[in-house]
């Protein structure tokens, strides 16, 4: 805890933003007891179940999209880029982010990811919840696309290596098995 | 493509099988390989693990396929139905009288296949130059897409989403954008109900998953990271060092000599065509497992390719 990375006010006005919440349940027990997970039924081995998954994703408000200079893209710093602790958000043009939660079913903590990310090791789930402040990277549960219009492909491990996934607009589900725990980069397509 | 080949032969050939349907578009990247040298025969199957049978010679995977590849989408065909879903969203809007430009991401981005980096880094002159990152192909470096996303007034958001209160009259459920993806969505041709789309990719995963615990895996890993230690870097599976927390400055020195032994020590060891072998064999056992549910997907998945297809066609 005290190595991370202290959270960055991304963008002027999300600092502040609430997002609607009632999605979190925290689960006080550590993630690997069983009792803390909410079972679904898998139908197959491994990958997000999207039809096993009854919870849906929570609301978000809609926020003014960020932005980021191509200066700050290029160097990799842009507010969207850089390494960050922030919430999930769904933004006014219909676009939205990629929402990591730490438990199953929209449940614990949650981080959101806007831009392409080779390395989801230095974000952290941010909101309130089991799991805050802890990686993102092999980290999460279930996941919600919340992008009307682009779709999210991702990969198992950090710079687009190992398998990949794609998670279409307003899609998601639990990660169910082997592929739990394991979204490490992503771009929009 | 599948690898055909008599087991202790010197032969090696590759066979570019007719894929059908929804991945005719990837026919036209199949090419004809050669190996370097003879087939490895495959040690004793231990108990209750898939035979793999061949053990090709392989280093570079941007056109490998495994068997769940014949019903997976292409990434190029992922990004097709993600235009399509665009263009449907752009008329749907209109019909409302709202007309938008919706931006499209920059091409020629990320991994060109989605078994490029499969295995970790295969690519040599790419470990040179830019270490483990994607260099020209970093979808950060590139503008444009959603991030360019026009500014919506709230009944534009609330046609398209379907939620708001300045919704109109006569929007679909879910909005346009429950529209489009109704239409976009494999059905069983018979119920018209959604199939399980994401089948083929949770089958993708789980093959990749198990076959890293295989023990004839498990000795390639061995062998890959004895070699990587004699080079000085020290890792215990190939997918460990495209994340090592070290790299802070991508493509650094320090990265791309990492990642030069990592291509030069999977090409010493063959881990590639060992590791390929052993998970093939696995999504063969896993798709004999799923064959009704697999095969009605792909009937479906061809209906929203043609689909998709007559989309572009008739612009």
């Amino acid at each position: 805890m005290n190595a991370r990375k202290a959270a960055v006010a991304i963008i002027a006005g999300l600092a502040t933003a609430t997002t609607l919440g009632a999605v979190d349940t925290a689960v006080a027990a550590p993630k690997d007891s069983e009792t803390a997970k909410v079972e679904t039924t898998e139908a197959v081995p491994g990958g997000k179940a999207l039809k096993a998954t009854e919870a849906k994703a929570p609301r978000l408000d809609n926020m003014a999209a960020p932005s980021v200079t191509v200066a700050q893209r290029k160097a990799g710093t842009g507010s969207v880029t850089a390494a960050v602790t922030r919430n999930c958000y769904a933004y006014s043009n219909g676009t939205g982010d990629l929402c990591l939660w730490y438990y199953q079913n929209y449940t614990g903590s949650r981080g959101g990811s806007y831009g392409s990310d080779a390395n989801l090791s230095d974000n952290y789930f941010a909101s309130t919840g089991s799991g805050q402040n802890q990686s993102m990277t092999n980290n999460s549960e279930s996941t919600f696309n919340y992008d009307y219009i682009y779709t999210s492909v991702v990969w198992t491990n950090n710079n687009y290596t190992g398998t990949s996934g794609t998670l279409a607009p307003r899609a998601g589900g639990n990660w169910t098995s082997t592929y739990k725990n394991n979204v490490q980069s992503l771009y929009w397509s | 493509m599948n690898i055909h080949r008599r087991r202790g032969t010197s032969t090696c050939a590759w066979a570019a099988r007719p894929l059908a349907g929804f991945l005719a578009g990837l026919a036209a990247l199949l090419v004809l390989a050669s190996c370097t040298s003879a087939p490895r025969a495959s040690p004793p199957d231990p108990a209750g693990l898939p035979a793999s049978d061949e053990v090709p010679v392989l280093l570079d995977t941007t056109r490998l396929t495994l068997p769940v590849d014949a019903h997976l989408l292409a990434l190029s065909e992922e990004r097709q139905r993600s235009m399509a879903r665009r263009e449907l969203l752009h008329d749907c809007l209109l019909r409302f009288g709202i007309a938008v430009v919706i931006p499209e991401p920059p091409t020629e981005v990320g991994p060109r296949t989605r078994n490029e980096r499969r295995y970790g880094l295969t690519d040599a002159a790419a470990a040179a130059t830019t270490g483990y990152g994607l260099g020209d192909r970093d979808p950060r470096t590139r503008g444009g897409g959603r991030e360019d996303a026009p500014t919506l007034t709230a009944r534009a958001r609330a046609v398209l989403t379907g939620h708001g209160s300045a919704l109109p009259a006569r929007v679909p459920e879910g909005g346009c954008s429950g529209e489009v993806t109704r239409l976009l969505t494999p059905v069983d041709p018979v119920t018209r109900k959604s199939l399980n789309e994401d089948l083929p990719e949770a089958l993708s995963f789980a093959s990749f998953s198990t076959s890293q615990s295989d023990p004839r895996v498990q000795a390639a890993f061995g062998d890959w990271a004895s070699c990587m230690r004699k080079q000085g870097h020290s890792y215990a599976a190939p997918l460990e060092p495209p994340a090592d927390p070290r790299f802070g400055n991508p493509g650094g020195a320090a990265e791309r000599a990492t990642a030069e032994a990592d291509v030069a020590c999977k090409a010493q060891t063959n881990l590639v065509g060992r590791w390929y072998a052993v998970e093939s064999a696995e999504q063969a056992r896993l798709i004999e497992e799923h064959q009704s549910e697999l095969e009605s997907l792909r009937a479906a998945e061809l209906e929203v390719s043609r689909f998709v297809r007559s989309i572009s066609t008739s612009r």
